[in-house]
């Protein structure tokens, strides 16, 4: 095992899970918070509405908080990057798990919702991850998130998309790198590359 | 910016891949797992899959199949056919599957919408919408396109767009198999009525029929048998739209 994958009992595991291995990984789903205190890498997938999504993920909220003092590499995906964040609007206005700053809202109107398909990623910021090419979008809901973690960005219409956050060893890409052909495998190889200090 | 996409459906029976002209005659084109990975690597922006005899036969999940899609695809897929419970819908997104497709199940409870979609997320649910011409508008049609169900396509694609769908999948029953091109009045007056991407099905017959369906609002066009026997490639139907100012990921 060099990546956990944190299960939270939400669509697109199985996609994640291919993916990695793909990309030369050995992903071990974990169910129990305490699992993490050992994982070299952790990943927080999910394709849900933020309300389940933050209903499944608070009982790793502490593990994942002491991941990343840890400073071990940890990439949110899709929702898993929107759980990330301190609220989200969906179902209701709730808390997230807090390690980044901002909000999660939904996409404005005027522009078509939910954003579906391919765009290129324009990087605003040096990132381990070195986020570039293509990625695919599927989602509703966007991650307000501040420059200073923001790392590529994917202009929909008149609204900019933060595709790519990092704040040390902590990562988010709003995109689905499983599902982006070579460049979302390029992506996932870089960060099972990475060493956090307590790997 | 938003690119448009090309999708080949496989139409899928007892895990072969078919196409039905006009939903009947059905032809074998191959293995679907194999199919797909040809797809992706020809440049496809996802891959759906319809199982085209579950409505029909009452048959049940494809979980096997996605499974094995998902370990050789690294682009997003689709699959329909016979999905009637959220736990299928689940079933299916957790084998590996990024929509669920959902089309006579949907008529006949919409609430199935609702629940797939908070469930997953509105953009993991797709409704498919078979539509037929009838008056001066036309009617939706269930059961692989078998039965009337009364229902008028703009309500019935705005009320699935109301519950929770992510996407409209929607084929003219009237133009599939013909290779005459998209239906473009029925598609304009669809990507009109709702706000989520519409994706054009049925009567593709050359790469500028694409563009066309792009220029009626479609985000998206699907096609089965130019495909599968190799009338033209993915990479010319790319080329053609964007000649004609679309972006494409290329």
């Amino acid at each position: 095992m060099n990546v956990a994958v944190v299960d939270l009992g939400l669509g697109n595991l199985g996609s994640v899970l291919q993916a990695l291995r793909r990309a030369g990984g050995e992903p071990a789903l974990v169910t129990d918070p305490s699992s993490l205190a050992k994982a070299p890498r952790v990943i927080l997938p999910g394709v849900a509405a933020f309300g389940l999504g933050m209903e499944r993920a608070a009982p790793f909220r502490e593990a994942l908080h002491q991941a990343v003092t840890r400073r071990v590499p940890v990439l949110g995906i899709c929702l898993g990057m929107q759980l990330l964040f301190e609220e989200g609007d969906e179902d209701g206005r709730r808390p997230g798990l807090g390690l980044l700053p901002g909000r999660v809202t939904r996409l404005p109107q005027g522009v078509q919702v939910p954003h579906i398909g391919w765009q290129k990623l324009r990087p605003t910021a040096p990132s381990a991850l070195e986020p570039s090419g293509w990625a695919y979008f599927a989602h509703s809901y966007r991650c307000e998130a501040p420059d200073e973690v923001t790392c590529a960005v994917a202009e929909h219409g008149p609204v900019r998309i933060a595709a790519v956050v990092s704040q040390g060893t902590l990562f988010g890409v709003q995109y689905h790198p499983e599902k982006s052909a070579q460049d979302g495998e390029g992506l996932l190889r870089r960060f099972l590359a990475l060493h956090g200090a307590g790997a | 910016m938003l690119t448009r996409r090309i999708i080949p459906c496989l139409d899928v029976k007892d895990g072969r891949v078919v196409k039905g002209v006009r939903f009947q005659e059905l032809r074998d084109a191959g293995d679907p797992v194999e199919q797909a990975r040809a797809y992706g690597a020809a440049g496809a922006d996802e891959v759906c899959f319809l199982d085209i005899s579950a409505s029909l036969e009452a048959r049940g999940t494809l979980v096997r199949l996605v499974e094995q899609v998902a370990r050789e695809l690294n682009i997003p897929f689709a699959v329909g056919g016979g999905v009637r419970a959220v736990a299928e819908a689940e079933a299916l997104l957790r084998a590996g599957a990024d929509k669920v497709s959902m089309n006579t199940a949907a008529i006949s409870d919409p609430a199935l919408i609702t629940a797939v979609a908070r469930l997953a997320g509105s953009q993991s649910a797709m409704v498919a919408i078979d539509a037929k011409t009838r008056g001066p508008g036309w009617e939706v049609r269930s059961h692989g396109g078998t039965r009337s169900s009364g229902r008028d396509l703009i309500e019935w694609a705005r009320e699935a767009v109301d519950r929770g769908a992510g996407e409209i999948l929607l084929t003219s029953m009237d133009h599939d198999g013909t290779r005459q091109g998209f239906a473009l009045e029925m598609l304009r007056a669809v990507t009109a009525a709702v706000p989520v991407p519409v994706i054009a099905s049925g009567g593709a017959g050359e790469p500028a029929h694409f563009a066309e369906a792009f220029d009626a609002g479609a985000s998206a066009a699907l096609a089965a048998s130019v495909f599968h026997f190799g009338t033209f490639t993915i990479a010319a139907v790319k080329e053609a739209c964007a000649a004609r100012g679309f972006p494409m990921r290329r």
